[in-house]
């Protein structure tokens, strides 16, 4: 019983945060036809800035956290308007390579900047101690923590869904000639789509890091994200949700009844079937090509 | 008429021309190796010859990757696998029992085979697409070490007996002329595959692969033995690298290892003879001279400590770079820039008239009597 609850709680709870980060991946995949493999670097770097602001000044959590959230945001404008934007028109890798030196950089920058192996983030107002649910037990930090990410995941589907700026999004995503004739400044939503997808990103690192610590291993979980954007469906923005708890939750029982050091592989066996034989996700739209 | 005459001269000059640079370029490229590699080992430092070997490693595998991204167009990014393949099947061997290079062989025998398996998503799957797929073969190949790694040895890893006899520098040099055939043999072998039916195949299949099956091109068949060819030489490479570093462990192999092999190919330049082998000399050799030049900066012990950190950023800022401004990589600059200078020197050698595509008689407009 208490291997079951392990695994669903600490799956849906890993799973919560997957989803913040799928949904970075799959807004930058509706703007721009992008996998962003430096979504990692973000997490990553949002978590370590501030985590070294926070031991060198004395400002309050929350300045630190719009600091690091606005420092990575920037980045990811102008990686894609510096670097993405002239990839346009040529085949997809390109970008997706470009990508990859972004994260190659990005990784240098890390080693230089924070020589420090480990940092760690203070959210005040987190509660302490633990709890326990069916006979295990749970930081309560990290369930409040992962409450947050699936009010913020729900909450941007909702906007997505139902307000102008969503429909401007995936309009100028869809058919970029259509968008702009129809009065959407296409570029400025590339460069938003980035920005938040970079700054969700960022979010996602501090929470993550905050329960946890800061360092590498923060990278590696947006690897694990993009099985869960297929998953759920690579344009569909509620499908990051299912996504990212369908493969937390795979993750926990994994790791509950077969061993940590499976998950990893295990997951991306599930990207490798989904990709053969469900190529468009659970609620992604079929006519997406994989070419 | 005059001027279509010498067109289509020019066009076949042109053409027989190519051909004959590229059966030139192939053996160019062999003797430039065999030349460094003669003089550094007879008077190099062990050090300087030791470079050597890094670089003729990474040439191997980097001018297996560019057979399969940059004539095959298969984009990988998992490719580290292969190599981490080949080191633990060359380990597996050699602790069977099985002599020096025949383990080699059983590496790259067994990375054929997981080529083939990798391969197999590449049917379905294109592009970006296929990146990620990779990925998969990479943790796969990761996980399959580490477990095996963990269940024999540990955590220190699995330690090889050297290879060659002699002192340090004796053994770098035979492991240098060792390296030298089997990068002769790669050259070889990729320039006969790339300039025949299969080259023509794989890039019809690059550029438009429902095209490329209209035209009777077995397409599944082709990527299938384009995994393998190249898989098996990175194990290859892999099971060699073993034997070089005479230590393997699952944590060395990581997917910054990868991108940096990319970088060598886009450096270099796609689908080229000497693309990737420039490609690995740049990267192999950034983390040796970027302490000194940075050194000048930021002071010379920060410099030499955070040398691979300074060298990742610059082949990171190098792939950005090239990808935007020089698809071609280095190669492709360096064509160009010859032509500029050919064109100054000799207007007519690039004037379009004497381009291979234009040979076709110039339309006179019908006004005009035909002199």
């Amino acid at each position: 019983m208490s291997e079951l609850t392990a695994a669903i709680i600490g799956g849906l709870s890993l799973g919560a945060v997957y989803s913040l980060v799928t949904l970075g991946i799959v807004i930058i995949f509706r703007a721009t036809e992008t996998f962003n493999f430096a979504h990692g670097s973000f997490m990553l770097l949002a978590a370590l800035i501030l985590g070294r602001l926070q031991s060198h000044s004395g400002l309050p959590f929350e300045v630190l956290a719009l600091i690091s959230l606005a420092i990575v945001g920037a980045l990811g404008a102008m990686l894609f308007r510096f670097v993405l934007r002239s990839t346009i028109g040529r085949p997809h890798f390109v970008a997706v390579i470009a990508t990859l030196g972004f994260a190659a950089v990005a990784d240098g920058v890390i080693g230089i900047v924070f020589p420090e192996t480990q940092y760690t983030i203070t959210i005040p107002g987190l509660s302490n101690g633990s709890t326990r649910i069916f006979g295990a037990t749970f930081s309560v930090a990290s369930l409040e923590i992962s409450a947050f990410a699936v009010i913020l995941t729900v909450a941007l589907v909702l906007v997505f869904r139902f307000t102008s700026l969503g429909v401007r999004m995936r309009a100028a995503g869809q058919n970029s000639l259509l968008a702009s004739q129809g009065g959407i400044n296409v570029h400025r939503v590339y460069i938003g789509s980035w920005a938040l997808a970079c700054v969700l990103a960022g979010v996602a690192g501090i929470a993550y890091g905050s329960v946890n610590s800061v360092n590498q291993g923060i990278e590696s979980l947006a690897l694990l994200a993009f099985p869960a954007a297929l998953l759920g469906g690579l344009d569909s923005i509620p499908g990051s949700l299912i996504g990212g708890f369908g493969i937390g939750l795979i993750g926990g029982f994994v790791a509950a009844y077969i061993g940590g050091e499976y998950v990893t592989v295990v997951t991306y066996l599930v990207l490798l079937v989904v990709m053969l034989f469900l190529p468009h996700g659970i609620a992604g739209t079929r006519s997406v090509r994989r070419v | 008429m005059t001027r279509a005459i010498t067109g289509t001269k020019s066009a076949a000059q042109a053409h027989a021309f190519d051909w004959r640079s590229l059966i030139r370029q192939r053996y160019i490229i062999i003797v430039i190796a065999f030349i460094v590699v003669a003089f550094v080992t007879a008077g190099g430092s062990s050090y300087s010859i030791y470079i050597v070997d890094t670089i003729l490693l990474a040439g191997i595998g980097a001018m297996s990757l560019d057979l399969l991204m940059g004539t095959g167009g298969q984009v990988s990014i998992g490719n580290v696998a292969f190599l981490a393949g080949g080191a633990f099947a060359t380990v597996w061997a050699a602790r069977a029992g099985v002599p020096f290079p025949f383990d080699v062989i059983i590496g790259g025998l067994a990375c054929a085979v997981f080529g083939l398996i990798v391969g197999l998503p590449a049917l379905r799957i294109r592009g970006m697409y296929l990146a990620l797929a990779t990925l998969a073969a990479f943790y796969l190949a990761d996980f399959v070490g580490q477990q095996y790694q963990n269940d024999t040895v540990g955590a220190a890893g699995f330690f090889l007996k050297p290879v060659f006899s002699g002192t340090i520098a004796q053994q770098s040099a035979s492991w240098a002329w060792l390296l030298l055939a089997v990068l002769a043999g790669t050259i070889i072998l990729f320039s006969w595959l790339r300039s025949g039916r299969s080259g023509r195949a794989w890039r019809m299949i690059r550029d438009h692969e429902i095209a490329a099956s209209i035209m009777g091109i077995p397409v599944s068949r082709y990527k299938l033995s384009l995994f393998v060819i190249t898989s098996a030489i990175i194990g290859i490479q892999g099971g060699l690298t073993a034997h070089f570093t005479e230590s393997v462990t699952y944590d060395s192999f990581t997917l910054s290892l990868s991108i940096s092999v990319i970088a060598m190919i886009l450096i270099g330049g796609l689908d080229s003879q000497a693309g990737p082998l420039i490609g690995a000399i740049v990267i192999t050799t950034l983390p040796i001279f970027v302490p000194d030049i940075i050194g000048n900066f930021v002071g010379s012990a920060n410099a030499s400590q955070d040398a691979s950190n300074y060298s990742e950023v610059i082949y990171g800022a190098l792939i950005m770079i090239f990808m935007i401004k020089a698809p071609k990589g280095l190669v492709g600059l360096i064509q160009t820039t010859g032509r500029k200078v050919l064109s100054r020197w000799d207007g007519s050698r690039t004037s379009p008239l004497t381009d291979p595509l234009v040979t076709k008689d110039i339309p006179v407009p019908s006004g005009t009597p035909d002199p």
